[in-house]
Parts: structure tokens; C-alpha cells; sequence
């Protein structure tokens, strides 16, 4: 069982960037009639979301975000000793993404710099391996950098996924100090549904190929090519609702912790109706639980940092504290208690 | 059983009282498409706390059918 405890690691500093580029999804999609959007957009709750021109890539947004923590923290690059860097939108296929930003801040050469291909759930992956890291004696400070495009890989003409998703990056500077108190993880998978959300074509199971980049009429009235994600979203939605609260509860235990005592939850940011639902099942009151995909989207692994950083991030005069659930793409499913003791919150970089 | 089950056809697809009946196959509903689903199980998880598992459902095919799947489940 994949349950891991911290004592004395936590967030010192967290930034957040999105492109200027706002799409409206009541107005901007030519694709569906108007009525249609409006009735999609008042189900999803998603009104805009940041959209990447061609030339911006994950890293780009990263490597904002992490330029304006690191300055405005003062903090020594000489002291980052790790850097890793979740995406399911990189740079490229090889080398790993992590690497480049590695040079690219002027980190020593020293840092361990790496990839992690996880989507909704890695931010709380992400998070319990800077922490690992972070828990060694030689290992002085982590950058954990999650960044995605992924209005790059969903077609904008498939209703099921053509108005949720956003671009964005943060940045999570993490450290040792006492300040910190306990924290837990719980890191779950479940490969059987792995075709849920799939882009079929691209890897070396099925190259792509000229046929790959057509457009395909799928079942709903939804069309993707194989080159862009398809999504079950009706197999999503049963996996979370049936899942979530359940591991929600189980972290609470976990943490010697009553529901009450956590100041806030923050769910990754799929859909309204998702996360209502999951809140109403967690009889969750809703000043706790706090939302960004009105404005962002979903985000993939950047939406619970992003949520923190935007919707509480004055909140944090004093320490909270935090219930964290990513559940998505893989399947793979992570939540995790953790305290966050005032760190410094950039405000939202746009480039 | 059965007239939950139409008060939540009813509420979730926004009909007029009374214009769900137990021998509707309520996939030919105009109103019937993939977040209606969605909004079916959501509901049903609220009211009855229980998530039909999407294999089951696809077997239930009127208001009936899924009023009994329900009961026998409770």
C-alpha cells in the first residue's frame, strides 16, 4: 500500500503562470451552436481558460513561474538540489523536460532533474516525491514544477472535452523546517481503465501515421483524431464518484483528523459538476472548498496548486490546514493531508 | 420506488409532471444524452447513495426496469 508520512517537509513558496490568451467558452467555440455552449458551459462551470499559441510549450510556462519564485523568494540556486517536473504535454518526446529547465534556471549540475508522466493525480505524486527528497539530509531545497498544454492535445470540436481544458504552470518551492508538522499520502492506480483517457497514436504501440492525424466522427457527435485525447467521460465520472470520497475519508483517518479540522479541500479542478458532486457527497461546506476551473479550467496536475494560488491565496496568514485529492488520467488516484504554514505566494504570472 | 424514480426523470431532464411513465425507454427521450447520464447516476448517488455501475445500467432499459434494479439493491 502506497501510503507514505512526512514529518517536517513542506511548501515554502508557490508561483503560478498562464498564458494572456483568454478563450471565452460561451462565445469563442465556432463549432457549436450557441445554445449548446451556453447549456455545456452552465454543466461544466467552466466560463474561460488560458490558451498557449503555438510556439508556447509547458516549459515556457514553467520556467515564468519558477524565474519569479526563485527571485522574489531570494532564494540561492546553488541550494536547489532536485527539480522535477510533471506533464503530459512536454517539450519533447526525448529528453525529458526537467533536464532543460535544469539549465535553463541555472541550476547546478548536481540537482537531480527528471520527467513525470501523470496528469490529474500528479501534483500529489509530484508533491510526495519532493518531499522524499526533501526529507534527506543532503537535499536542501526541491522544485516541484507542474505544467501542462493541454488545450495543445484536446480537439476543440469533441463536446466531452472541448471546453474544459486549460494551460497553465506552477511552481512549488519545497523544504525541511520544523513549521511543517506531519504530512500524508495516499497514491493509488488503477491500469484497467487506462483506455478511459487515451491519446491512441503518437507513442510505439501505434505510430503515428498519416491516417492518425484525421479527423474522426466519434459515437455523441464528437470528433478528435487519434493524435488527441479521447475520453470516457462517463467511466471517469463513475470511477470518481465512486472512488474519491472514499480515499478522502481514508486520509482523514490517516491523519488522525476529523472533517472539520481541515480548513480547506482542494479537489483537482475537473468540472463543476464533478466536484459539486463530490463535495455534496462529502457533506463539505462550500467556503471550504475552494474552485478555479471558472476562470482556468481543468489543468490536468496544475489545478490544485493553481486553485491554491488564485482562489485562497490570502488565506495563508496563518497556517492551514490542507486536504488535497487529484484523480484522473492513468486511472491513477492521490490525495494527501499536508499543513501549509504562510509560504509566499507569487502573484498570477501572465506571459 | 417507482414514483422517485419518475420525480427524478422528471427533475434531472427538467420535464413536466407526469410526462415520465414507467414504461418509457427513456433513452429516446429528446432530452436523453450523455451528461443526462451523468446527471441520473449523480442523483441517484445523492438520493440513494449508491453508484450503478455503468455495466448495469446499459441492461436497464425503462423507468420500471431501473426502479426494480434499485430496490432489489437496497
Amino acid at each position: 500500500m502506497a501510503v507514505l508520512k512526512f514529518n517536517g517537509v513542506g511548501i515554502s513558496g508557490l508561483s503560478a503562470a498562464v498564458p494572456k490568451n483568454i478563450y471565452h467558452n460561451r462565445t469563442d467555440n465556432k463549432y457549436f451552436e450557441s445554445d449548446d455552449a451556453e447549456k455545456i458551459v452552465e454543466k461544466i462551470g467552466v466560463e474561460e481558460r488560458r490558451v498557449t499559441d503555438r510556439d508556447m510549450c509547458s516549459s515556457d510556462l514553467g520556467l515564468a513561474a519558477a524565474e519569479r519564485l526563485l527571485g522574489d523568494m531570494n532564494i540561492d540556486r546553488s541550494s536547489i538540489d532536485a527539480l522535477i517536473f510533471v506533464s503530459q504535454t512536454a517539450d519533447y518526446r526525448i529528453p525529458a523536460t526537467g533536464i532543460i529547465l535544469q539549465h535553463k534556471l541555472g541550476l547546478p549540475k548536481t540537482c537531480a532533474a527528471f520527467d513525470v508522466n501523470l496528469g490529474c493525480s500528479g501534483f500529489v505524486y509530484g508533491l510526495s516525491m519532493a518531499y522524499s527528497f526533501a526529507t534527506q539530509p543532503t537535499v536542501d531545497r526541491v522544485l516541484l514544477i507542474n505544467a501542462e498544454t493541454r488545450t495543445k492535445v484536446y480537439s476543440f470540436k469533441d463536446r466531452k472535452t472541448g471546453f474544459l481544458f486549460g494551460d497553465a504552470a506552477t511552481v512549488c518551492l519545497v523544504e525541511r523546517g520544523e513549521i511543517y508538522g506531519e504530512s500524508y499520502f495516499k497514491l493509488d492506480s488503477d491500469g484497467s481503465k487506462a483506455d478511459y483517457i487515451m491519446i491512441k497514436s503518437g507513442g510505439y504501440r501505434n505510430p503515428c501515421t498519416s491516417e492518425s492525424f484525421l479527423e474522426k466522427e466519434q459515437p455523441g457527435g464528437c470528433f478528435h483524431s487519434d493524435e488527441q485525447v479521447h475520453m470516457d467521460g462517463e467511466g471517469v465520472f463513475e470511477f470518481v464518484i465512486t472512488n474519491v470520497p472514499r480515499h478522502v475519508r481514508e486520509v482523514l483517518r490517516l491523519s488522525q483528523l476529523e472533517k472539520e479540522e481541515v480548513d480547506y479541500y482542494v479537489f483537482h479542478q475537473a468540472n463543476r459538476f464533478m466536484n459539486e458532486h463530490v463535495r455534496k457527497m462529502l457533506k463539505l461546506e462550500k467556503e471550504k472548498v475552494p474552485y478555479s476551473f471558472e476562470k482556468f479550467g481543468n489543468t490536468s496536475s496544475v489545478s490544485i496548486p493553481l486553485t491554491i494560488a488564485t482562489s485562497v491565496k490570502d488565506k495563508f496568514d496563518i497556517p492551514r490546514k490542507i486536504l488535497v485529492s487529484g484523480f484522473g488520467v492513468g486511472l491513477s488516484l492521490a490525495s494527501a493531508f499536508f499543513t501549509l504554514s504562510t509560504p509566499h505566494i507569487t502573484e498570477l504570472i501572465e506571459i | 420506488m417507482l414514483n422517485k424514480i419518475k420525480e427524478l426523470f422528471e427533475d434531472v431532464l427538467e420535464r413536466d409532471s407526469g410526462t415520465v411513465n414507467p414504461d418509457d425507454k427513456f433513452r429516446e427521450y429528446e432530452e436523453w444524452d450523455s451528461l443526462a447520464y451523468l446527471s441520473v447516476i449523480a442523483k441517484i448517488d445523492e438520493d440513494f447513495g449508491f453508484v450503478i455501475p455503468r455495466d448495469d445500467f446499459q441492461k436497464i432499459i425503462t423507468i420500471k426496469d431501473l426502479a426494480g434494479y434499485l430496490e432489489s439493491h437496497q
